[in-house]
């Protein structure tokens, strides 16, 4: 009867314990992004893809949050991305470079998904949009090895666009440094299932939708690691496709420094094609 | 440690103790083994996927050893997915490790284990790590499970570990204790009590509550949380109450304040564009109950749930069936035939009551009658408040040795826009009766005959379903069905579509001994596939099946 006891009051002290432990909580601040840090999230979504209006809706919270220090793309690929039963619209948003990125980087778990920087959290690269806040906000706290500037060139005429890189080195990094260099055009109206909407929104307008790169997709190398100081500078040239509207297009840039199975994102920058 | 080091770990000490022990080694296993041979039909949606798109074929295997020896008990599994659809219907996943390995051993009153441990408390709505293959749930606990039996009908068992993810291991730290006994009252035991209690208590991690910190740092004022909590602890306290043939079973649990994320919360965004979804932090609560009587060739239950924000997952960030540290009791019937089980509800752990009647009753020896009847709703919601009703009714005849009926009628209710994430779609209401018929022609052979229509005008229209099966025992099982969907639904434009699909399956099934072999040929509509209250959306299916189950 005396080990009986015990257990009950160890049970019973077990209990109290839990209950009455006066924890320290985490205290939450409101973030002030600040540095000098451009971050890419890169949104993997479909037309058919019923929640992947949320998370559209978040990236343009994000990025009105910190508009200086943060780029982004919204890559239709994967199985909402594929041309389903009408009616959903008339484009077809998908694309080569969007079919190799979302191998390269997912596949995910469900949609909208999204990377930031190409660097995982908790072991996962592809997060779900209530968690894309929080990477941001890890990745931007940390200065750039690299910084980068963007020069192009756009004949409205032949529709031919340079784009000319310039990069220096702002510490020592190693690794198979790559330059991608990506196009998206805004404001297209097209349909899109919108689970907060009540289903098919045949006038829904799509931003930061990546068009094509100039680059391979998964970056073309352009050095093997980096010393501090050490510059660069690529050019490369695309010719716009006609259906595309170059008033409301971006040309996005980032370097990444692959290592095996790890190519995070150093530094992302964006411009306007026609500004 | 690391898979293979905890392999290589149980293979020595099974092979030390193999060598040095007195006693005998007993072995056993079991083996299970999936292989889907995709085959790409656009016309049902079969397609997109890369298993339809490339890989053509996607396998699953489940291998496990037990082993019993100078009073140890040991186990190891094997897993292998090779671009299974099994994690995501809708994508491929491939990779391979050892899915669970445990050692135990009884000394005296205590009982240890550690590794892979699968259990619950009381019905499992704190705490219930357990193994659903058809979902590819596996959430075992892989930690320390002590049990200390404190008289014969009074034992206590604590428990400390992380939760499975897959081949990792997620980082929130568990710990939990749970007492339970028996008590009889009165010379003959009419009456009794099994009480119980239990207390999970979850710690998230410093990275986890980084991530969680820098999501709400972002958050506009509105919605603003200014403190988030480490620990959060789940408590739940149960009785069953045997009284003649009454039963009755009732179990209240709570959560202290836990941040959540709530899919249907009304967010604010800087953009000022209203949003929904965004984590809360809030308290919790269940409470479930079951009253039952049996007796004189009658039967009946009444159930009653509510549940009001009971999301208990190991990490704030996961979603659908993923780190899910609790269960919460399905409160409609599960059903077993093609078309009364193709809509199923998915407990809704945020917002939920629920109540169900079944009552069964014997005429005679011959002749039984069922009606079960269930409603669930969410109180709290500001849409979707109606989620599913249901009343299936079933007569049962028999012959014995002869030949069994079972016939009956399902009504369904079914809110499909909440269950299945389908915006704007009307609820699905369906009338579905049924028929099973099974003849024995001798002792070995058999014929059993199904037939169910569905009748609706939502979501895909009106279904008839027959099936033929033809059974030789102890060997063979031949079957051969069709899904045909007579009614088609009117697009969404109010005009008729003129094809009207069917989905045929024909297949046999081998059994010999422990071991069961099944080949089939299979379309299969797309729909929802449940395990308990836990479902998902799974595509349409166009191909073979082969499937082996073996224990030895």
């Amino acid at each position: 009867m005396n080990t009986h006891k015990l257990i009950y009051g160890c049970l019973l002290s077990f209990v109290l314990c839990l209950f009455s432990c006066d924890e320290q909580k985490r205290i939450i601040e409101p973030f002030v992004p600040a540095g000098n840090r451009t971050i890419l999230l890169e949104e993997f979504t479909g037309k058919a893809c019923p929640n992947c209006p949320k998370g559209s809706r978040e990236l343009e919270n994000l990025l009105q949050q910190f508009p200086d220090n943060l780029v982004a793309v919204s890559i239709h690929a994967g199985f909402f991305a594929k041309p389903q039963v009408p009616p959903l619209g008339q484009y077809d948003f998908r694309t080569p470079e969007g079919d190799v990125l979302i191998d390269y980087l997912g596949p995910p778990l469900g949609y909208p998904a999204g990377d930031v920087n190409r660097t995982p959290v908790s072991g996962e690269m592809l997060l779900s949009s209530n968690a894309w806040a929080s990477a941001i906000t890890t990745q931007i706290q940390t200065a750039p090895s690299v910084e980068l500037s963007i020069d192009h060139d756009y004949n409205s005429t032949t529709r031919e666009l340079t784009v000319t890189v310039n990069g220096i080195g702002k510490e020592a990094v190693s690794g198979d440094i790559r330059l991608s260099i990506m196009i998206t055009e805004s404001g297209i109206v097209d349909a899109q299932i919108d689970v907060e909407a009540g289903g098919l929104v045949p006038d829904y307008v799509h931003n930061h939708v990546l068009r094509g790169m100039l680059t391979p997709a998964t970056g073309a190398s352009i050095s093997n690691g980096l010393t501090l100081g050490q510059t660069f500078s690529e050019t490369y040239t695309r010719t716009l496709d006609t259906n595309w509207d170059a008033q409301h297009m971006h040309i996005i840039a980032f370097v990444t420094d692959v290592q095996g199975n790890n190519f995070p994102v150093l530094q992302a920058a964006e411009i306007q094609l026609i500004p | 440690m690391t898979a293979s080091r905890s392999l290589s770990a149980l293979i020595f000490c099974l092979f030390s103790m193999t060598c040095m022990a007195q006693d005998q080694l007993n072995l056993s296993g079991s083996l299970e083994s999936n292989v889907n041979f995709y085959m790409r039909d656009t016309k049902i949606g079969a397609a997109n996927t890369p298993q339809y798109e490339h890989q053509l074929v996607g396998t699953e295997t489940w291998l496990t050893l037990r082993a019993q020896v100078s009073g140890f008990d040991l186990g190891i599994r094997y897993d292998i997915f090779a671009n299974s659809a099994l994690l995501n219907p809708q994508d491929s996943y491939t990779d391979q490790g050892i899915g669970r390995w445990y050692v135990g051993k009884k000394i005296g009153k205590l009982a240890i284990l550690a590794g892979h441990i699968y259990d619950q408390f009381g019905s499992g709505v704190i705490f219930k790590a357990y193994e659903e293959r058809p979902l590819l749930i596996d959430n075992a606990l892989v930690g320390l499970k002590l049990t200390y039996e404190i008289s014969p009908t009074w034992t206590i068992k604590g428990i400390a570990g992380r939760q499975k993810n897959l081949f990792d291991l997620y980082p929130s730290v568990l710990k939990g204790v749970n007492i339970e006994g028996f008590k009889s009252f009165g010379e003959e035991g009419k009456l009794s009590i099994a009480p119980g209690l239990g207390i999970m208590h979850k710690t998230i991690s410093d990275q986890q509550m980084d991530a969680l910190a820098g999501t709400l740092s972002q958050y506009t004022p509105e919605d603003f949380i200014h403190e988030a909590p480490f620990n959060t602890l789940a408590a739940s306290i149960y009785n069953t109450l045997t009284a003649g043939r009454f039963s009755w079973y009732v179990e209240a649990a709570y959560k202290t304040d836990d941040v959540i994320y709530d899919q249907f919360a009304s967010r604010t965004l800087w953009t000022g564009v209203p949003s929904k979804g965004k984590f809360v932090l809030t308290p919790g609560h269940l409470i479930y109950t079951s009253l039952s009587y049996a007796g004189g060739g009658l039967g009946l239950t009444g159930q009653y749930k509510r549940t009001k924000n009971f999301n208990f997952r190991t990490d704030p960030f996961v979603s659908l069936n993923r780190g899910i540290i609790n269960f919460l009791p399905p409160m409609s019937r599960i059903n077993t035939y093609r078309l009364t089980a193709r809509y199923s509800p998915a407990t809704q752990e945020l917002d939920e009551q629920a109540f169900q009647f079944d009552a069964t009753y014997a005429i005679s020896k011959k002749i039984e009658v069922l009606i079960n009847v269930s409603k669930i709703n969410r109180p709290d919601a500001t849409e979707n408040k109606d989620t599913y009703t249901e009343v299936f009714t079933q007569v049962s005849v028999k012959k014995p040795r002869k030949w069994t009926l079972l016939a009956g009628v399902q009504y369904q209710e079914y809110n499909q826009e909440l269950y299945e994430g389908k915006p704007g779609v009307p609820s699905v209401k369906a009338v579905i009766p049924y028929a099973d018929y099974l003849i024995k022609v001798n002792q070995k052979t058999s014929f059993r005959t199904e037939l169910q229509y569905m009748s609706t005008k939502q979501d895909h229209g009106s279904w008839v379903y027959g099936l033929e099966e033809f059974s030789i025992s102890p060997h063979w099982l031949f079957e051969l069905s069709d899904m045909w969907n007579i009614q088609p639904a009117l697009n969404a434009d109010g005009t008729d579509k003129t094809e009207k699909l069917h989905f045929p399956t024909a297949g046999v099934v081998y059994s010999s001994g422990p071991t069961r072999y099944s080949f089939r040929y299979v379309k299969q509509v797309e729909g929802i596939v449940c395990s308990g209250g836990i479902c998902r959306l799974e595509p349409a299916f166009s191909g073979f099946k082969f499937n082996i189950s073996s224990n030895f």
